[in-house]
């Protein structure tokens, strides 16, 4: 244990320990370790694995990082990453029940799909132009559907009674349709409910989008999460059979542990005469470990 | 199978039904409706005639022939129109309530009486009667309350009511008067007419008093009240231990002895036998013997009057009058609720002597003292009779006044001109002004109270409020503590902190308060089943039977009360008697009690039948039917009867079905008390000791009220907690109404996006709690972080905060109108123009429109003017001009001719003008209101809180980057810190965490409705099924740092409320600002731009500090220090002309010995104040 003491947090019965790391590299070095970092070191310890790269979501494994620096990106990505958000909603009619502040603040949390680069930092009281706004308007208006069954659901009774995100509609400014294409500017999801009418309600409004990043608002985060799990590593410091074992899968709610037949396997404590089969408990799946510690909690 | 059992879940179908039929008010419309539909034609009825007759003018040469006539007007039916509004241009319409609360009307109706006059010909010496045909008079107008049978809104269908611009929602229960709504606060009082027996204790002359406080029916004066008193025995000055009475209108204590005497009772034997019945009672009977030596001189009726006489109020001058006198007395005020006319003599002994009875039993120890605050000795005066009350006191001096009108038309020959002679404002405005102000009649205050409309469930628990208003400073604490007669009646949590605590109280959910039915047929009904009248029996058989009191009088005795008892109940069961009717036996003092008075606190329960006969040796089998041993017993209502409330067609029943089925029944303080009930309709089967259940609970769940309803797993916390939330949830923002935005409250808050809690109780359901939510399901980490949560301070996340946790909408409106003002000066909404003006504000008035208002959608801030409004200056004359004197001022104007009286925002506030409304008002006027809309974004220094009692600010607030993350990446909204849990023992709100992070994984409500079967073990089992720790406890990592925190943190999803008290409301500093007129010190007050106060504890800090010179910077210089010049010669103010630099003080001659000083300003007000009340105070300087 002892020696890994370096490399590991403890999950003991009480408490997570040795959870501080280290705060000098020279900390080890009377066991002839060292930690100091150099990046030709830490590039070519570092082992990058990505497990998924879809449209929404990402998952990389990486060996030989410290939770410090992965964490560092991890804040990056929360606050400092900046994307295109709405920030500035000129409305010209509103009729509708939910109030301009509330229907603005709704339009802001609205993802917007655009390459950042290609934009400037708008300043305050500064003209709207092509490199630092993207301009977004918005035009329903709730009316009676003719062909709609009586009492049937208000979708279908009124035309237009769910205003959704993919009603905006992008009007490029100077260059910016040659520059992004006739999709490129578009909200990230089509399907974002912004308010719900009723016939004779109308919303028409200008919204202008401007660069920013998640430190300011969380409108501009570019993530809804960012989150890195230590990798478990679950050791068991003895052997455990038949019914600990049994009763060991049973305490895990991940499901970490399975049971293997012990046939073949020599072991002190059984008595090999025996001929009835035993079973041990073994560590099948350590990366499901949420760390919960339900297997080692002693029971009340 | 049809007689299956019911099982818990079942009772929950009742109890729905229950509130679908009866809404969470009942009480107070119940109580309306019988105050119109019966209780204001009794009063009506109850009033005399009114018997006029011209009396001679002597007028020379004129002679009214009326002088031979006699007229007899009486006021007949009543009838009442929907509630109405007549234009000043006199156009009557119907009113809808929430047109009366926009335009400050009061939603009423008009009364209408039926008046006949007699005519009586007295001319030809006989009588001859002519009646008139009755005339429709206008008596004035009832404020009707909201949903009631006389409401417009009465029965209507959800979308009619969203069509008149209701709330769904809304319960109704209060009224409309100018546009606010009010509510009738229930007032508790102890019971008149029954006879309770208290021990006083040693500084007093007595040792015991039997009290009661009688009232009759149709209470028409405040109740008269009897005491008897027994002497304390051997105590200086006291020979023996004598009773006396004392009685209204009688000075002195009486003997008891003469009491009896006075009411026709000489035999000493005869009144023996009323007290102790039973003349073996030796003991009884040596208690009585002081009492009939000290009454020996007085053996005669008539003596005794003249004794009692004489010690009345009005000394009357000869024997005849103040016998007279006494036996009016003996008639009307004493002991009025048995009867007020002649021959209810032996009635009214039988009474007394049953009260010495009491008295002597308890002073024996035979009987225990009576309990002040048993719940079955308190009524509580709901909107009825409050109204009644006050609608007969304004009746009378209708009555009075047309009387006196009518005999002016007639001693001066008009004839009698009724329409004319009845004033309508009297009652109009009297019902109006008692509930806009609160002030009953009696110096009652109070009573009515502006309907609290924070949060839904804040209005619903202020509907269902109760008052009891003895001894708000008595330090008594007995009337305040919990009772074991609240049960299933009041809730045990709901009830304010500090002075008012325990005498504010809250109905609990399924009470229900009597209305009142009449006492005539029971007792009809009694003398049916052979009750004995007390006039035809002997004092003698009494012990042998049992006494029938009905409503506190004695009205008889009956030999076999056990029968009497199961026909009475059997009755009602069925429906003959009415089901509020109570009926109580009390088996060891042999007495039946049968209440029918409004104002008793009742509720429904289960019945259960008789238990069945022992298994029979026939029937007994192996297995099951152990011979001898006794079957379970059952609930009188079936599954079947539980289908039948749940059918969808028309045949579906309401929770009134099972009643009038004698399945359920109501049970009042008293009559439960006679009960046998079982908590679960499981301890039925499962008991099997020999318990013989009458009753059962419907839900022990229901002993709460709503407020206590809405607390999860309130079982699971330390009760002062679940107080403290009850206070808290009434603060808490939410949708208060559905309607918000057609309504025009002063403020108003709504949250942007309301959850329904994840965790909830079964009772959430009929409150409308997931309809109109006040909270946010947060994942709440229990932690300590960065240590910005100590002492009861949250962390916030701010990134949820931007996505909209928490913020809130608020609403805050300014009326304004055009008022005629004293001397006519007529005010005018237009944009001031500052060149004819004076006194304009500071604001800004270039937001106004050309009308004077502004426009909706304008930002608006600081002191910005909302509504322009000027009046003009000047004054008249007598003759119409201009007067002389305001002339010759107005020339020091310069030539400004109004004075600007426009309406300003708030300096500390900001906004959007979220609408404005113009109207005109009750007299015609012109009349405004502006809406002004702000959003709140959570921030710190506002208050959070679970429903637990554990309220918080927020101490900072982190976006998600620096805050912990689980492996899931999932990230707290709210930090809270684990020092909050282990002193307040809120075991509740970690039990709600857990319940709420299986119902957000598993995706489904959980019930935490308490008193019921959920353990933490089945809970975290199922989390951990789930694939969580059993315990809610997680790994999570520190977000500034990238490691994992030392420990594991309880974190889950908590119902979190966002309180009403924010920062931004509070948050004031001054300088130097606006200073008091008189003092010259700082004003008082944030929205005054006040100063901080140094006080007197903050004065002592700086004495102990020695700090002289600091406290006299704090005191004098920054507050209101002034310069002053004296006489050194005499200590006198001195005259100074600090222009041409002269000083003088005139006294002395004295133009060169002058000091300038400092004081403060108040302390030359002071000296001025002295010198006007010939004191001279004088400030003597030293030269050194």
């Amino acid at each position: 244990m002892s020696s890994s003491l370096h490399r590991y947090v403890h999950i003991g019965s009480r408490t997570p320990t040795n959870t501080e790391g280290m705060y000098a590299s020279s900390v080890y070095r009377a066991i002839g370790i060292d930690h100091s970092l150099d990046l030709e070191t830490f590039l070519n310890q570092l082992q990058l694995r990505l497990v998924k790269n879809s449209e929404e979501e990402i998952i990389l494994e990486l060996v030989g990082v410290a939770a410090p620096l992965i964490n560092a990106l991890r804040r990056i990505l929360f606050a400092e990453v900046p994307t295109m958000a709405i920030e500035y909603v000129l409305i010209s009619d509103n009729t509708s029940v939910i109030h301009d502040e509330i229907l603005a603040h709704r339009l802001g949390l609205i993802p917007i799909q655009a390459d950042p680069d290609g934009f400037q930092d708008y300043r305050k009281g500064e003209e709207p132009r092509e490199n630092n706004t993207i301009v977004l308007k918005l035009q329903v208006e709730c009316k009676q559907n003719p062909q709609a069954r009586p009492g049937a659901e208000p979708e279908e009774l009124y035309i237009n009674s769910n205003v959704y995100s993919r009603d905006l509609v992008w009007e490029p400014l100077g260059n910016q349709l040659e520059k992004f294409g006739k999709n490129g500017i578009r909200p990230v999801s089509e399907d974002i409910l912004i308010a719900k009418l009723r016939p004779k309600q109308r919303i028409e409004l200008e919204a202008r989008c401007i660069k920013g990043i998640g430190k300011e608002h969380a409108k501009w985060s570019p993530v809804a999460t960012a989150y890195y799990a230590m990798l478990p590593q679950v050791e068991l410091l003895q052997d455990i059979l038949d019914e600990d074992a049994r009763r060991l899968i049973q305490k895990c709610p991940m499901k970490v542990f399975d049971l293997e037949d012990m046939a073949d396997k020599k072991h002190s404590y059984v008595e090999q005469q025996q001929p009835i089969s035993h079973v041990i408990a073994k560590v099948v799946e350590p990366r499901r470990c949420t760390l919960c510690r339900e297997c080692i909690r002693e029971e009340v | 199978m049809d007689d299956e059992e019911i099982t818990q879940e079942d009772a929950w179908t009742v109890i729905s039904s229950y509130f679908e039929e009866k809404g969470l008010v009942r009480q107070q419309l119940d109580s309306f409706d019988e105050f119109v539909t019966n209780t204001m034609q009794e009063i009506v009825d109850s009033q005399p005639d009114l018997v006029l007759t011209a009396e001679p003018q002597y007028l020379p040469g004129q002679r009214s022939e009326d002088l031979d006539k006699r007229y007899v007007v009486s006021f007949g039916q009543l009838s009442l129109s929907k509630p109405t509004f007549t234009e000043d241009t006199g156009e009557t319409r119907p009113l809808y309530p929430n047109q009366a609360r926009l335009r400050n009307l009061t939603y009423s109706s008009a009364l209408y009486c039926d008046v006949t006059v007699t005519e009586v010909n007295l001319e030809s010496g006989k009588e001859e009667t002519s009646q008139h045909p009755p005339i429709r008079v206008f008596l004035g107008r009832i404020p009707i309350m909201l949903k009631s049978q006389f409401c417009h809104l009465y029965n209507l269908e959800p979308w009619d009511l969203a069509e008149l611009g209701e709330c769904p929602y809304d319960q109704g229960g209060y009224f409309v008067i100018n546009g606010s709504e009010k509510v009738i606060i229930a007032q508790e009082r102890m019971t008149s007419n029954h006879v309770f027996v208290f021990k006083r204790s040693q500084p007093s002359k007595y040792s015991y008093v039997a009290e009661c406080r009688s009232a009759p029916d149709s209470g028409n004066r405040p109740p008269s009240l009897l005491q008897v008193k027994l002497l304390r025995g051997g105590a200086k000055g006291i020979s023996g231990q004598y009773i006396r009475v004392s009685m209204p209108y009688i000075k002195q204590d009486i003997p008891v002895i003469i009491v009896f005497r006075a009411l026709g009772f000489e035999n000493d034997r005869e009144i023996m036998s009323h007290i102790c019945y039973n003349f073996q009672d030796e003991e009884l009977m040596t208690f009585l013997m002081p009492s009939i030596e000290e009454a020996a001189v007085i053996q005669d009726h008539l003596v005794a009057l003249d004794y009692i006489g004489k010690r009345g109020n009005t000394i009357a001058v000869t024997k005849d009058k103040r016998i007279q006198y006494a036996r009016e007395v003996l008639q009307k005020e004493f002991l009025p609720h048995i009867g007020i006319g002649e021959g209810c003599e032996l009635k009214k002994g039988y009474f007394l002597g049953y009260v010495i009875n009491r008295l002597l039993s308890t002073a024996l120890g035979r009987r225990e003292v009576d309990d002040r605050d048993h719940y079955g000795n308190k009524r509580l005066d709901l909107a009825g009779p409050l109204l009644g009350e006050m609608f007969r006191h304004h009746l009378r001096r209708v009555l009075k006044e047309t009387r006196s009108i009518l005999q002016r038309n007639l001693d001066t020959g008009k004839g009698l001109n009724l329409q004319g002679a009845v004033k309508s404002r009297t009652i109009t405005n009297g019902l109006k002004n008692a509930l806009a102000t609160g002030n009953w009649i009696r110096g009652r205050t109070g009573v009515s109270q502006v309907l609290n409309r924070l949060t839904y469930a804040s209005t619903l628990s202020h509907l269902r409020r109760l008052n009891s208003p003895i001894g708000r400073e008595g330090k008594l604490a007995k009337p305040r503590q919990l009772h074991n007669t609240h049960w299933g009646m009041i809730c045990p949590a709901e009830t304010p902190e500090g002075q008012a605590c325990g005498l504010t109280k809250n109905l609990a959910l399924m009470a229900y308060i009597s209305v009142g039915t009449p006492s005539a047929p029971v007792i009809e009904f009694l003398e049916e089943w052979s009750m004995e009248n007390l006039l035809e029996i002997s004092p003698s058989v009494v012990p042998l039977a049992t006494k029938v009191f009905v409503n506190g009088a004695w009205v008889g005795i009956h030999r076999e009360p056990e029968d009497l008892v199961r026909t009475l109940k059997e009755l009602r069961r069925q429906g003959t008697i009415k089901e509020e009717v109570s009926i109580v036996m009390d088996h060891q003092f042999k007495e039946l009690r049968i209440y029918t008075d409004p104002g008793r606190v009742c509720r429904p329960l289960f019945i259960v039948n008789p238990p069945p006969p022992p298994i029979s040796f026939e029937d007994a089998n192996e297995d099951t039917n152990v011979f001898g041993q006794r079957p379970p017993q059952t609930l009188a209502i079936k599954k079947s009867h539980i289908d039948m409330l749940k059918r969808t067609d028309g045949d579906r029943c309401s929770f009134s079905f099972l009643v009038e089925n004698g399945l359920i029944e109501y049970v009042d303080v008293n009559e439960e008390e006679t009960t046998m009930i079982a908590m679960n309709i499981k301890d039925l089967i499962e008991t099997d000791s020999e318990v013989v259940y009458t009753h059962c609970e419907i839900h022990p769940s229901m002993i709460l009220g709503v407020c206590g309803s809405i607390i999860p797993f309130p079982d699971h916390n330390q009760s002062p907690r679940n107080t403290y939330q009850a206070a808290m949830g009434k603060q808490a923002m939410g949708i208060y109404a559905t309607n918000y935005q057609l309504r025009m409250d002063t403020m108003a808050h709504v949250l942007y996006y309301p959850q329904k809690p994840l965790v909830t109780t079964r009772a959430m359901e009929h409150l409308q709690f997931r309809s109109l939510p006040a909270g946010i399901n947060a994942i709440v980490a229990i932690a300590c972080y960065s240590g910005f949560n100590q002492e009861d301070s949250v962390i916030l996340s701010q990134s949820a905060v931007d996505r909209g946790l928490f913020r809130s909408l608020f609403f805050r409106t300014f009326r304004d109108e055009e008022r005629r003002r004293l001397g006519g000066a007529q005010e005018t909404f237009e944009v001031p123009n500052p060149k004819e003006c004076i006194g304009t504000k500071r604001g800004a008035y270039d937001k106004l429109e050309e009308d004077g208002l502004v426009a909706e959608g304008t930002r608006v801030s600081g002191d910005d003017i909302l509504v322009g409004k000027t009046c003009p200056l000047g004054r008249m004359a007598a003759n119409g001009e201009e007067d002389e004197t305001w002339k010759a001022y107005s020339q020091t104007l310069g030539g400004k001719t109004k004075k600007d009286a426009s309406t300003s925002m708030r300096s500390t506030e900001t906004g959007v003008v979220d609408k404005v409304m113009l109207a005109a008002n009750e007299a015609g006027a012109r009349f405004v209101k502006v809406r002004i809309r702000s959003v709140r974004v959570p921030q710190v220094g506002d208050k959070f809180s679970s429903r637990h009692g554990q309220k918080g600010t927020v101490g900072i607030t982190y976006g998600q980057e620096d805050l912990p993350f689980n492996v899931d990446g999932i990230v707290p909204d709210i930090i809270i810190n684990p020092h909050a849990i282990p002193s307040r023992m809120t075991i509740g709100q970690l039990i709600e965490c857990l319940q709420g992070k299986v119902s957000a994984i598993a995706g489904r409500e959980g019930d935490a409705t308490p008193f019921t079967w959920v353990t933490v073990d089945e809970i975290s089992q199922q989390l951990k099924t789930l694939g969580y720790q059993s315990r809610g406890w997680e790994l999570m990592y520190n977000g500034f740092t990238g490691r994992p925190l030392e420990a594991h943190i309880f974190i889950g999803p908590t119902y979190y409320q966002r309180l009403k008290h924010m920062v931004d409301d509070k948050i004031h500093s001054r300088a130097r600002g606006p200073v008091q007129i008189l003092t010259r010190q700082p004003v008082e007050g944030r929205a005054r731009e006040g100063g901080l106060r140094f006080g007197e504890m903050e004065r002592d800090c700086m004495i102990s500090h020695g700090a002289a010179f600091f406290l006299k910077e704090r005191l004098m210089d920054e507050s209101d220090a002034y310069r002053i010049h004296v006489c050194n010669l005499c200590g006198l103010i001195a005259i100074a002309d600090l222009k041409r630099n002269t000083f003088e003080c005139r006294s002395c001659r004295n133009k060169t010995e002058i000091s300038q000083v400092f004081i403060p300003y108040a302390c030359k007000l002071l000296f001025q104040e002295l010198m006007a009340m010939g004191i001279a105070p004088r400030i003597v300087t030293a030269d050194e």
